[in-house]
């Protein structure tokens, strides 16, 4: 089955999981302090409202931007939003690497929510804990909403969907069973790590498509070509790496003249 | 409108996010890009120029917002100042 995807697909597959897991370590948490701080029923009917408001949009805003807009004008418009997404992760992944930005701390995101959840007032709403779905939902929803974003930016514009939608699922599998044995913060992941490997691939996968939608301005509005097509993409992905590392070895040079103030 | 003024810095710190440079860069670099589509100029020399484009833009907001710079008698201040993990934003 997967020797059956092609490098590109396999890029897709990557990205999307990767992107996804980030976002899902992140929800986890949140989840994690609801449940165990203010119990579990409130907690797990927010994350599955949660759940599926995010299907709709994935089903309602993929068929919608598949059908009304042409190609070109979607890698354009599609590819530019990736982009811009993915350079501000692969930005502040660089700024973390130079020691110039702290690290995100699972564990304190984790005690603060659970602070939050032991201090507020008990509410039933149709016979749930008000605040334990409404965090859920709002943690799952707004963390989901970047895994759909990614989901249908890179599925649309690599005109596999289902493909990056299965990305997704896997991750949040995973995600959900490494959380299911250890019952604590995913505090050892390392996030920074997969957020620079993301950030590239975000960027890489962007700058493709978008100069790619630019023919929509051509008399003929087809897609513009790359020189040597998709090997193009390994060209672009190594330009990104390069400039990334060159940008942490600067900026971490600068790091102990800042430190001196 | 409190609602709607909500909905839209949500978008706006989804997408744009800390630095808005990244992003009127990219749109520049595009810009640039379709007018020489649109002009009949372009060619295989245009995804590549567009591309280094793309790294100048992200590059320089960078390299400029960390450069030390004395103020205030003498301390050193940059931009990409090291930042609390709860300002993080959305990533």
């Amino acid at each position: 089955m997967i020797g059956d995807l092609s490098a590109h697909e396999l890029g897709l597959l990557a990205a999307v999981m990767l992107a996804s897991a980030v976002e899902f370590v992140e929800a986890f948490t949140i989840v994690l302090a609801m449940g165990l701080t203010r119990g579990w029923r409130s907690t797990l009917a927010g994350t599955a409202a949660a759940l599926v408001t995010l299907a709709l949009i994935v089903v309602v805003a993929g068929y919608a931007l598949a059908t009304w807009f042409p190609e070109a004008l979607l890698q354009l418009v599609i590819g530019a939003l990736l982009l811009i997404f993915g350079l501000q992760w692969l930005r502040k992944a660089i700024l973390r690497s130079a020691g110039l930005k702290a690290e995100h701390d699972e564990v304190a995101t984790f005690e603060a929510e659970a602070r939050a959840a032991r201090g507020a007032a008990p509410q039933t709403v149709m016979g749930l804990d008000w605040f334990a779905f409404v965090v859920s939902f709002k943690g799952v929803l707004l963390e989901g909403l970047e895994v759909v974003f990614i989901v249908l930016t890179f599925g649309l514009s690599a005109g596999n969907v289902p493909l990056a939608a299965v990305g997704a699922a896997i991750a949040g599998a995973i995600v959900l069973a490494v959380g299911a044995v250890v019952h604590r913060p995913l505090s050892r992941v390392p996030e920074n790590t997969i957020k620079y490997g993301v950030g590239i691939l975000l960027s890489t996968f962007g700058t493709f498509w978008a100069i790619e939608g630019l023919g929509v301005f051509a008399p003929d509005q087809s897609s513009l070509e790359w020189p040597a097509g998709d090997l193009a993409l390994l060209g672009v992905l190594v330009g990104w790496l390069v400039l990334s590392r060159v940008l942490v070895a600067t900026l971490r040079r600068r790091a102990p003249a800042m430190a001196v103030a | 409108m409190r609602y709607l003024v909500g909905f839209g810095r949500f978008w706006y710190e989804f997408i744009i996010g800390d630095d808005w440079r990244i992003a009127a860069g990219v749109t520049v670099v595009l810009a640039v890009g379709a007018v020489v589509e649109a002009a009949g100029l372009g060619g295989d020399w245009l995804p590549p120029a567009l591309a280094l484009g793309m790294a100048a833009v992200f590059a320089a907001p960078l390299l400029a917002g960390s450069r030390p710079r004395a103020i205030d008698g003498g301390s050193v201040a940059t931009v990409n100042r090291p930042a609390r993990a709860d300002q993080d934003g959305a990533l």
